[in-house]
């Protein structure tokens, strides 16, 4: 057993990625890239968001940690202010905080809601913060202001939010997706079930905001376009399947160049895909850990990713004494997330 | 041209479009030997097993091309209920508009076996590992088995009993019970999928159904016209999984009313529920607790940094539940997902801030939000079911009620 604990590295961090350190003390709820700089923030079940510098010099990348909030309970999300300055966290305390991280300000809660809050997004046009949360409630907020600017009733928990201004995309338990046009916010723009037939676990919204991607726990994703005359352009594909085990997408995010995105599941997978040429470009090795949560940086050099327990098991399969919960970092390569060209099939 | 049809088309997207070489029915065939309507239901092929790894079901250029044969688990039943015929005669036995079926077109399940092999095909083959789930068995239709529970939600309520001094074997027991209940609603379920009476959006009666709160609340505003989904009958579950109004004592008072219910563990589904009920009662308060899953005692962390300061590596001591000092005492609800408290008009700008920005680029209408109002009304619907119901000669598959005739109609 001379090099168990190696291969036991081995299964950890398949992909060689490079980890950040310290690593958080529970399972991370979210990571989010600074808009502008190689800033890395991560909320974790802990119930601190911590934040780190990234540097990058060709394919060598470092991670210095700069800093540190607490909530009072678990963490769930995040958001970047659009000018890189400031960070929004929300989770189980059902406060979301706005961290002035960049000037080295003090967190002040900004947004309350009636149950946790598990979506937040910043909403450039408006100058606006949107949390979504699990009291069935979507609200904006002016972070001036106490009360939030609007309360949108949804039809059920929020479970996944997506900005592309002015399209926002909000996935609700029992398979609801609502599209909402910014720009006329208090109106639901299109209410949708979700084309997959389980539960919604992510949604993301295209760059070019012609549609949708919806990750579901049935190792499936849906791409939806919004609009009725490109409706035969929809289509679902199955991921993240071991043999007959179905695992969960967990993660949806598209490269901020290239339009191709990636997804990560419960099967502790990543994996990069084109949705116009269908194709998947590259499946990564598994990591023993679920991942919940990935982001890209602003400009798609940087993937990062968590591997950690998602309590896609229960609770029977937490062992707050062993478990870890790693941060890594990929480099993606050009024929990862480049786009490609559709294969020919040579029908004609 | 082929004269065979274009399966990709007939699954929503072709990417030949007109250039394709097989055929493309725009709309209903008119020489069409079998009388297909216009409406043509065709099932989502999402379980083939053929080499394609990834399903995609609309392209066979791109994961691998599959063999134009008759796939397993097709559809290929017919409107007018005719056996499926094979490959070659197949073709027009999955006869569909194209594109139509990836939008919501109307689902009226009008061959219930059919649809009924499609769900016992999706609980044998296409069971996600996450039990806790809602289920729909028609892409971009309502589900058919509701009460949704996340990863985060469960794990936010074990934490929460963990501060609070229950121990680990407790919360385990509990989520399994909550678990075995969700498995045997889904058994339930596909044993008798069009149990319980007409649902009010497709009833020609304008029947109120069984339903504890306006319809507009749980189903949405696409054509929803699903003959014999128990669409209503699955409340009692959605709130076991979520209220969606007002207080959780409110619901469990009419839950009583409920007679038409297809959950036959239905305590058990509230036990393990958001909700406030049950056997272990997560919510009753939150008091301050030690850590219950004590590894390390919780270490204080700065809140705030005066500036971009480098924190020493051991400042991020790894803490297991509920690090946090302690905790906030709850405003005014115990329920830890939190109820809305209602509110008349939730959605009146509370500032001055001005919405009134016409809508530029969207081109289809703005759909109305019909939730506003609802939500907010608890209906106890002292007479389920429509009488009329039992006025007609023959019942449809869905429609037949579950309860005894009132005295009137023995």
């Amino acid at each position: 057993m001379a090099t168990f604990g190696a291969a036991a590295n081995a299964n950890s961090n398949p992909n060689k990625s490079y980890e950040v350190t310290p690593s958080p003390g529970d399972s991370i709820s979210s990571l989010s890239f600074s808009p502008r700089a190689d800033i890395l923030v991560a909320t974790s079940w802990d119930n601190h968001v911590r934040c780190w510098e990234i540097s990058r010099s060709g394919t060598s990348i470092a991670s210095a940690p700069k800093a540190s909030i607490s909530h009072d309970q678990p963490v769930l999300c995040s958001a970047w202010k659009d000018d890189g300055t400031t960070v929004f966290s929300g989770g189980c305390d059902k406060q979301a905080k706005m961290w002035p991280l960049l000037s080295g300000g003090q967190p002040v809660t900004v947004a309350m809601h009636e149950g946790p809050i598990v979506a937040m997004a910043w909403i450039p046009g408006m100058n606006l913060l949107a949390t979504g949360s699990w009291d069935r409630t979507l609200k904006y907020w002016d972070t001036r202001q106490q009360n939030p600017v609007h309360t949108q009733q949804l039809p059920d928990k929020c479970y996944a939010l997506s900005v592309k201004h002015p399209l926002m995309v909000v996935g609700t338990a029992d398979r609801n997706l609502i599209v909402f046009n910014l720009q006329n916010p208090q109106t639901e723009f299109k209410r949708i079930q979700s084309p997959l037939k389980y539960q919604t676990r992510c949604v993301t919204a295209f760059p070019d905001q012609q549609g949708f991607l919806v990750g579901s726990i049935e190792g499936r994703v849906g791409v939806h376009h919004l609009d009725d005359s490109q409706q035969t352009k929809n289509f679902t594909f199955k991921c993240h399947r071991d043999g007959n085990e179905i695992y969960s997408v967990n993660s949806l995010n598209f490269h901020p160049v290239h339009g191709t995105f990636a997804t990560a599941g419960s099967d502790g997978a990543f994996n990069f895909w084109d949705k116009d040429s269908k194709q998947r470009l590259k499946a990564m090795a598994r990591c023993n850990q679920p991942i919940p949560c990935s982001s890209f940086n602003h400009d798609g050099s940087i993937y990062a990713y968590a591997a950690c327990y998602d309590w896609s098991k229960g609770a029977e399969n937490h062992n707050p004494a062993t478990a870890k919960s790693s941060i890594f970092l990929h480099l993606p390569q050009e024929n990862e997330v480049k786009a490609k060209p559709r294969v020919a099939t040579g029908r004609k | 041209m082929r004269k065979e049809l274009c399966r990709n088309f007939q699954r929503g997207s072709c990417r030949y479009g007109e250039n394709c070489r097989f055929l493309h029915p725009q709309q209903a065939k008119p020489n069409n030997p079998f009388g297909f309507g216009s409406q043509q239901q065709q099932q989502q092929p999402q379980q083939q097993k053929s080499s394609n790894p990834f399903g995609f079901v609309v392209q066979s250029g791109g994961a691998s091309s599959r063999p134009n044969q008759f796939q397993p688990f097709e559809n290929t039943w017919s409107r007018t209920g005719s056996t499926p015929s094979a490959a070659g005669g197949g073709a027009s036995a999955q006869q569909t508009t194209g594109g139509k079926q990836t939008q919501s077109t109307d689902h009226k399940c009008t061959d219930p076996a059919a649809c009924k092999r499609v769900m016992q095909d999706d609980f044998k083959n296409e069971r996600p590992m996450w039990k806790l789930t809602c289920y729909g068995h028609w892409k971009y239709f309502p589900c058919d088995v509701t009460g949704d529970i996340s990863y985060e939600e469960l794990r936010a309520l074990a934490y929460d009993e963990a501060k609070r001094g229950i121990p680990l074997q407790s919360i385990v027991e509990r989520e399994r019970n909550l678990q075995n209940s969700k498995i045997a609603e889904f058994e339930n379920f596909l044993r008798n999928p069009y149990k319980g009476s007409v649902t009010a959006n497709q009833s020609p009666f304008a029947a109120p159904t069984p339903s504890i709160f306006p319809p507009t609340n749980q189903i949405n505003s696409s054509p929803p016209a699903f003959a014999g989904f128990n669409q209503q009958a699955a409340f009692p579950n959605t709130n076991a999984g979520g209220l969606s109004s007002s207080g959780p004592l409110n619901a469990f008072a009419s839950f009583s009313h409920q007679s038409n219910n297809q959950q036959t563990t239905f305590p058990n589904t509230n036990a393990g529920g958001v909700s406030s009920s049950g056997p272990s009662n997560a919510f009753a308060s939150f008091n301050k607790q030690p850590n219950a899953f004590g590894v390390n005692t919780p270490q204080p962390i700065p809140t705030g940094p005066s500036g971009f300061q480098t924190h020493p590596s051991v400042a991020f001591k790894p803490a297991s539940f509920g690090p946090g000092p302690g905790l906030p005492t709850t405003p005014q609800n115990n329920n830890i997902f939190g109820r809305p408290t209602p509110t008349p008009a939730p959605n009146t700008s509370q500032t001055a801030f001005n919405f009134n920005v016409p809508v530029a680029s969207f081109t289809a209408p703005a759909v109305d939000t019909t939730n506003t109002s609802s939500g907010t009304e608890l209906q106890i619907q002292g007479d389920p079911v429509d009488s009329s119901i039992w006025l007609k000669e023959k019942w449809n598959p869905g429609e037949i009620p579950e309860q005894a005739p009132p005295d009137a109609f023995v």
